[in-house]
């Protein structure tokens, strides 16, 4: 195995996750449309850093910076990786990253058109799964043999399950913020002072499903919690991740609340978006480990 | 090493935080980019398209004209007004000695209401005016707009001007017009944008300075006057009739009235705004 590039990936994969806050901060100020223009910032490298072109140019400085680690993670990875797949799969996320930063240009020379925004936040999400997957992909961990537990196909279809519900939260929660839905309930934990909804608007709708969306979420991680519990006590690989997602899976309801109740604080919303995808690097992982070590009967 | 990474994460997060946190509300819309030079085009087209598709007359001169005037005010405690936090930008900063405050909200101690857009909202039929020379000017000063609220005809240039040392950008925010959003990063820089389509309001942007919002009325015809710190209008050389005169605010929107005015007559009428129910 090859200790640097592993460190260099699990070195990507969070600076990729700061990333995804400096973006998250972008929408979170309204500054999205601060720079007008793409490549360039006001026709320039570097543009004065004054009010909401700090978050805007900032959040694209981050980012070239995060391709420039992308692609010194794909050659080295074409270079050294032995497996072929690996090499692939860092050129996937070279690709995706480069089609994330066209996304973006788009998305500030077309002003922010709802659809264009909601993907860009989608693919960066799937850009850091792919991180943290070569991080893992990288490690000892997968260099050693499986552990070769037996168990049934539920766990995995319930890991699966729950990358794909948090996944699908997360596009809720984007287009929550790119459509102007994020106070469209103004109270928490009720909405209206009620369970439901008295009355709905297409923006009550999208703020209701997130609201929905973190039930299901929450239901499933539970489950999950339950079936690793009884299943997998001893096992590290697995009680790590899942004790580490119900942190997180506490942490985020706090911060979904608190986002109500300061009105939308920008770094408090934008924490909540980057506990939502440390949870969804999190179960990715434990994922990408059910189908490692699990052996079906 | 994972410790190490997370501390450095919380570090950026830190530091992104610590900047001055702006937070505005701002409505997004359809989008569209029309070029100089398209926009000259399309104005052409529009004017033609006037000229050809007019079922009124072009009035050139108005026969026994009428006035219209009269005042706005808000009846009862008008909300105190915010300080604007300008520590964002250092040079919007020193550009004021003394407090900035945010002017969706502008009354006077008497009630007198400014910035509230007047204009005849119907009552002109299929009358045509003859267009103005010249544009109308938005100028960004002291990272604010001057005027804030301000009418225009369907088919004017305004004049957009960057007043300051420092960098704005120009977003329009539309429903009818086309959107755009230009980047004016030098002082002095000045440039031309025209709206074609009647609109009120069109709302422009800074999205660099969240407080800056201004907005314009896309007019048909000359009959509107933004009011000053006095709450006084007068829409004079109206042709007599009967028209719905309507007082636009950012915050409180629309109000109306009818009013019949006959040849050289003078006619006073007041709006009053009051605190929306919730
Ligand atoms: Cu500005």
């Amino acid at each position: 195995m090859l200790i640097w590039l592993n460190r260099f990936a699990i070195f990507t994969a969070w600076s990729t996750l700061f990333l995804l806050f400096a973006g998250g901060m972008v929408t979170s100020t309204s500054s999205g449309l601060a720079v007008p223009d793409w490549p360039l910032s006001y026709g320039m490298l570097f543009p004065p850093m004054v009010g909401g072109v700090f978050y805007e140019h900032g959040h694209r400085m981050v980012a070239s910076f995060v391709g420039l680690l992308t692609v010194i993670l794909c050659v080295w990875m074409w270079r050294k990786e032995e497996r072929r797949w690996m090499k692939w799969l860092g050129t996937a996320a070279l690709l995706t990253v480069i089609s994330q930063g066209v996304l973006g240009g788009i998305t500030v020379l077309f002003l922010l058109p709802t659809p264009v925004s909601t993907a860009h936040a989608g693919l960066a999400e799937i850009f850091f799964c792919l991180t943290v997957s070569i991080a893992l992909f990288t490690s000892k961990e997968w260099f050693q043999e499986p552990l070769k537990i037996a168990s049934q196909r539920e766990y995995r279809r319930f890991a699966v399950g729950t990358c794909v519900i948090l996944y699908v939260q997360i596009l809720l929660g984007a287009l929550m913020r790119h459509t102007e839905s994020g106070l469209a309930i103004p109270d928490f934990p009720l909405n209206f002072g009620h369970l439901i909804p008295p009355h709905f608007t297409p923006q009550i709708w999208i703020h209701y499903a997130h609201r929905l969306g973190a039930v299901v979420a929450s239901i499933t991680i539970i489950m999950l919690a339950f079936k690793t519990f009884s299943q997998f006590k001893r096992v590290r690989q697995f009680m790590r991740p899942m004790i580490f997602l119900i942190l997180l899976l506490l942490f985020q309801i706090c911060l979904g609340g608190l986002t109500i109740w300061t009105q939308k604080a920008p770094t408090i919303a934008t924490l909540h978006l980057t506990v939502g995808a440390m949870m969804l690097g999190t179960s990715v992982v434990l994922m990408l480990r059910s189908f490692r070590h699990l052996q079906i009967k | 090493m994972v410790q190490r990474l997370m501390a450095l994460l919380f570090v950026g997060i830190l530091m992104f935080s610590a900047n001055p946190a702006l937070a505005d509300e701002d409505e997004e819309d359809e989008f569209g980019f029309v070029e100089e030079e398209q926009a000259a085009q399309e104005q052409a087209q529009a004017e033609s398209e006037d000229e050809e598709s007019g079922s009124g007359e072009m009035v050139t001169e108005v026969k026994d004209p009428a006035v219209i005037k009269g005042k706005v005010t808000f009846d009862g405690q008008g909300p105190k007004p915010k300080k604007i936090k300008m520590d964002a930008d250092p040079t919007c900063m020193v550009m004021h000695s003394e407090p900035v405050f945010r002017k969706e909200v502008l009354i006077s101690e008497d009630g007198s209401f400014a910035n509230v857009f007047v204009y005849v909202k119907e009552g002109l039929g299929g009358m045509k005016f003859p267009k103005p020379d010249g544009a109308a000017k938005f100028d960004q000063i002291g990272c604010e707009y001057t005027p804030r609220v301000f009418g225009v005809r369907a088919g004017q240039p305004i004049e957009i001007i960057n007043s300051d040392a420092t960098l704005h950008n120009v977003h329009a925010i539309a429903k009818e017009n086309d959107d755009f959003n230009i980047g004016m990063p030098v002082k002095g820089m000045k440039l031309k944008k025209t709206f074609n389509k009647p609109e009120t309001m069109v709302k422009m942007v800074c999205d660099v300075h969240p407080w800056m919002n201004g907005y314009v009325g896309v007019m048909t015809h000359p009959y509107f006057f933004t009011t000053g710190k006095d709450g006084v209008f007068e829409l004079p050389n109206l042709p007599p009739g009967e028209y719905t005169i309507a007082a636009w605010q950012e915050k409180l929107g629309e109000i109306t009235q009818k009013i019949k005015v006959g040849p050289n007559e003078t006619k006073e009428i007041s709006f009053v705004f009051t605190r929306p129910k919730k």
